[in-house]
């Protein structure tokens, strides 16, 4: 009888098989013979040598779990800086809105929001999802760019921790691109919460999507570099 | 079967290593690194063939043990439980897009050492399989994990790893008679290669 391996494989290794089809297959000296090969060769695999790690790894393990350790320090510097920001901003809105104000204008993202972006009509077909004042707000204007960022980001983790011996130009530049991002991060924090322009939302988050394909390009062209 | 699994086939890790690392000491973390890196390596080399990625996972292993080391409870193996960081480490790489992408900028991987001839041939064979494959039977012939056990960890059923491990065995057969054919007829003393 012609056995098939999975289950000569399950008699191998001592599980459960219906006794009838476990004594068909031992009666064939074929398949008994095939079961030691099997042994052996997963018994060979055991036995194959250990090989030796290259020799420069450990410090490059020491510097990235350093980053890592120092990167939440980073963003939480940076988070608390936004905050503060955030709530100068605040304050500032508070107190110059009422003076700036005309009785027609009930726009409080437009002191915020760039002059000419928040004067700039909705331009998008489909129907609004809320209204703030006299500004239409449509997440539809730039769920692209989110989408387009959450998928660089996902690009941008793969590669993250690979490239491993990098120049201080490189190092500078990667650094620059990141600190944007905490910036942009944070100003879209308080965009969002407060519902500012659409316009405005969304050339923050072209922004956001532009420095991550520098970041990616710049990453990217490093990798291709160690890699070759 | 599940002898490296249970731990015997293991370094032993000296305890005040294992204190010292988990109160921060980068020595006692050194210690540990000198002492199971080769474990790992080799781990991470038949799992995932490239030795870059390899040496990514190294590394991503023992900064994952740096940064949790503080989490392990220490009631088994510090082994067993580095082992299983690493296993996952490679199955990330495997999971990743990014590594059927980068395998088209990187040279073929040199060839593994070996002491005989037939573990060379093994070596070769166990790299040729297709990834999955190679995963499991490793999984299961050499680490000792069930079928059950392998399914989880790769979010599969228990099912899918048994026919793995029979196309994983069917294709060794395969390039190993493949292999040993290649080298009979190519003897360079005989000038037949």
């Amino acid at each position: 009888m012609r056995a098939r391996t999975e289950d000569l494989l399950t008699l191998r290794d001592g599980e459960p098989i219906d006794a009838a089809l476990r004594e068909r297959l031992l009666a064939d000296p074929e398949n008994r013979r095939e079961i030691d090969r099997l042994t052996r060769v997963a018994e060979e695999l055991r036995r194959l040598p250990p090989l030796e790690p290259p020799p420069d790894v450990w410090p490059r393990i020491v510097a990235a779990a350093a980053e890592r350790n120092a990167r939440p320090w980073k963003l939480r510097a940076a988070g608390f800086a936004g905050a503060l920001v955030a709530v100068a901003m605040l304050v500032a809105a508070a107190v110059i809105a009422p003076w700036q104000r005309s009785p027609d204008d009930a726009t409080v993202a437009s002191v915020t929001a760039p002059r000419d972006v928040a004067a700039a009509p909705a331009r998008d077909a489909e129907p609004p999802s809320r209204v703030t004042g006299n500004t239409l707000v449509t997440r539809a204007d730039y769920a692209p760019l989110v989408a387009e960022s959450v998928r660089l980001e996902r690009l941008l983790a793969e590669l993250d921790g690979r490239p491993r011996r990098i120049n201080a130009g490189t190092a500078f530049t990667i650094a620059n691109l990141e600190d944007h991002l905490v910036l942009l991060d944070d100003a879209l924090t308080y965009a969002e919460a407060r519902d500012l322009d659409p316009d405005y939302r969304r050339l923050l988050w072209r922004e956001r999507v532009d420095v991550m394909n520098a970041l990616m390009h710049v990453r990217y062209a490093h990798y291709q570099e160690v890699a070759f | 079967m599940s002898q490296m699994k249970q731990g015997s086939g293991y370094p032993k890790a000296e305890p005040e290593w294992l204190d010292g690392a988990r109160r921060g000491d980068m020595r006692a973390h050194a210690r540990l690194y000198e002492t199971f890196a080769p474990m790992v390596y080799t781990l991470a080399r038949r799992m995932l063939v490239s030795p870059t990625l390899a040496e990514d996972a190294l590394q991503e292993t023992f900064v994952e043990v740096i940064r949790s080391i503080g989490t392990w409870r220490g009631d088994g193996e510090f082994g067993l439980w580095l082992r299983r960081i690493a296993i996952n480490k490679c199955l990330m790489h495997l999971r990743s897009s990014w590594v059927s992408r980068r395998g088209e900028y990187e040279d073929e991987p040199e060839a593994l050492p070996a002491s005989t001839d037939d573990q060379l041939l093994l070596e070769r064979a166990l790299a040729a399989l297709p990834d999955t494959a190679r995963v499991v039977v490793l999984l299961h012939d050499v680490e000792g994990y069930t079928h059950q056990e392998i399914a989880r960890l790769m979010g599969r059923t228990a099912s899918f790893s048994k026919s793995q491990l029979a196309r994983a065995h069917d294709r060794l057969r395969a390039l190993l008679a493949d292999e040993s054919k290649e080298t009979t007829l190519c003897e360079p003393a005989l000038k037949t290669c």
